[in-house]
């Protein structure tokens, strides 16, 4: 049995003539904390896209857990357990901090329209062991003062933290974190990139694109460098850090 | 103006029903469906085919007529009849449409052509005579302080039926809450594990059945035409936005509220003589209370469902 978790074999995509995803193989292991950098139009959030089905690739193939998934449907993949988030956050403006975690984590199988019109013990018993969970994870995120706000109201900050709590209502397999610390103030940063290392310490695989270069080093096990589209180097932070390919694409006119 | 409280009801909780599939279909589909009328008249004219024991009256469908089919199963027929028909146009129409990407307000013209394309299917195969369902006339008895027919009073409590259980799908349910998740973010609802396309099908076929409910309706209480759902489409509008776009329970309120606005309004003594400008006094009102109330009466604070 292989450890690989996600594998993406010659997965091409361009729009018009520019080439923004070219990669001939990539694989993921399973409880890695992976990061994927690269400086801007690398095709990193692209490289998202396609893996999580909002986007078809225009050759190529995808394995998640040893399934295929190219060309199926986001909502499918989502269901096998491979969560993403978006660059810009995105919450259910219209439900409450609590309601879209619930609402995230509820399944359909325990969600029918009969249980619910006649609220049956079964179904009590889940909706308790939902907020439960909800409030569990709240707690950890420090965001529980604001169960009952509607997530319209809060702050870019608070929407990351939401967002990262959505995701884990769904126990994913992998999680897919695109730009985690984008716009968050230095202090929830260092927050957020700590829950992120203790999620991966707690067996939740994490493949994450972030363009701040010293967070990444930080916690990340492997490291993948994009840039127009391909991969350029990969490896341990150290050897990525000192990869001459990547200082001149990247980290050498980040530097200057 | 009393008197005029019992008609406002039965028009408004025309339409309310209206309204609120409406408002179910934009919030879900981001559509401003222009040819929301004609499926509130096809729910009137399939009902009146199904029923009719002389003749439907309806050209090319005469060699099935008379069907005489009872009243209540003619009835619950066109409701799901109505229902194919919505769910046929998302896939046949309204999903390529958004496949493609094609803007919202291309789709708001593609709707507006719709309305006149099956209107005028509608005068061809429906004639453009006024009609009436084949029932008994019945005298008005009071209840409480206003008068109506039994059969009205009946349709009023049926609507009312209708929109609670309505309230409670969109509230309780797994069905109403991804509807709500479709609404706030598509691609969010598809990453929780929602098959949003499967949830905007659903869509359109409850919106259409209710739209042609809110017909059948409309049919027992006045009459039927070719155009009556094009009619009363300004009214639903306003409805939908009075009382919240996007709300659910703004639109029950809302349309509610208009038809008893342009019923009350006829007992209005500057009025009298001018009784079919009785839809001004309503719009104009909700123009005023927009402008106090932008959102709508029950727009944003209020939760929807």
């Amino acid at each position: 049995m292989s450890n690989k978790l996600l594998e993406v074999k010659n997965l091409k995509k361009t729009f018009g003539g520019l080439k923004a995803v070219d990669v001939e193989h990539l694989s993921f292991n399973k409880n890695e904390l992976t990061s994927v950098i690269g400086p801007n139009g690398a095709g990193k959030t692209t490289f998202f896209d396609l893996v999580s089905g909002f986007q078809q690739g225009d050759t190529g193939e995808i394995y998640f857990k040893n399934k295929k998934i190219t060309k199926t449907q986001p909502y499918k993949i989502s269901r096998l357990g491979l969560i993403r988030t978006f660059q810009l956050t995105k919450v259910f403006d219209r439900m409450t901090v609590l309601e879209n975690l619930m609402f995230s984590g509820s399944s359909i199988k325990n969600d029918s329209f009969f249980q619910s019109i006649l609220n049956t013990s079964s179904s009590k018993k889940y909706e308790s062991d939902l907020e439960e969970r909800a409030f569990e994870i709240m707690q950890d995120l420090n965001i529980e003062k604001m169960s009952e706000s509607y997530a319209r109201e809060l702050s870019g900050g608070q929407k990351k933290l939401l967002e990262l709590g959505r995701s884990l209502m769904k126990n994913p397999d992998l999680l897919l974190l695109d730009e985690p610390l984008a716009g968050v103030n230095p202090k929830l940063a260092e927050d957020l990139l700590e829950k992120i290392k203790n999620l991966s310490d707690q067996g939740i695989t994490i493949l994450m694109v972030e363009h701040n270069i010293e967070a990444v080093m930080k916690i990340s096990e492997r490291v993948v460098v994009l840039a127009e589209g391909k991969v350029i180097a990969e490896g341990t932070p150290q050897t990525v850090r000192s990869n001459d390919k990547v200082i001149e694409a990247y980290l050498g006119t980040a530097h200057e | 103006m009393i008197d005029q409280l019992g008609n406002g009801l039965l028009l408004g909780i025309i339409i309310s029903v209206a309204s609120v599939a409406l408002s179910l279909l934009y919030s879900v589909t981001r559509i401003v469906n222009f040819a929301h009328g004609e499926i509130i008249a096809l729910g009137a004219i399939m009902t009146l085919f199904f029923s009719n024991p002389v003749d439907s009256r309806v050209i090319y469908l005469d060699r099935f007529s008379p069907l005489g089919l009872d009243f209540v199963i003619s009835a619950f027929l066109a409701v799901i009849l109505c229902g194919v028909f919505g769910g046929l146009l998302e896939l046949i129409l309204f999903r390529p449409l958004r496949k493609a990407e094609v803007g919202n307000i291309a789709i708001l013209v593609v709707t507006i052509g719709l309305s006149i394309f099956i209107r005028h299917l509608y005068l061809i195969f429906a004639t453009g005579r006024v009609q009436n369902f084949p029932l008994e006339l019945e005298r008005r008895v009071t209840y409480l302080f206003f008068d109506m027919t039994p059969r009205n009073f009946r349709v009023l409590i049926a609507g009312i039926i209708v929109m609670v259980l309505i309230g409670l799908l969109l509230t309780f349910t797994r069905i109403g809450k991804a509807m709500r998740a479709v609404r706030d973010s598509g691609e969010l609802a598809s990453i929780s594990g929602i098959n949003s396309d499967n949830i905007i099908l659903i869509t359109w076929i409850s919106s259409s059945m209710l739209a042609g409910l809110a017909g059948i309706f409309q049919g027992v209480i006045n009459d039927i035409r070719y155009n009556m759902g094009f009619l009363i489409l300004l009214l639903v509008f306003a409805g939908t936005v009075l009382g919240g776009i996007g709300t659910s329970f703004g639109a029950m309120v809302g349309g509610l509220l208009i038809g008893i606005f342009v019923q009350v309004s006829v007992a209005f003594p500057f009025m009298e003589g001018h009784i079919e400008a009785k839809n001004a006094v309503a719009l104009g009102l909700m123009i005023v209370i927009l402008l106090f109330r932008p959102q709508g009466i029950f727009g944003q604070k209020e939760r929807i469902s």
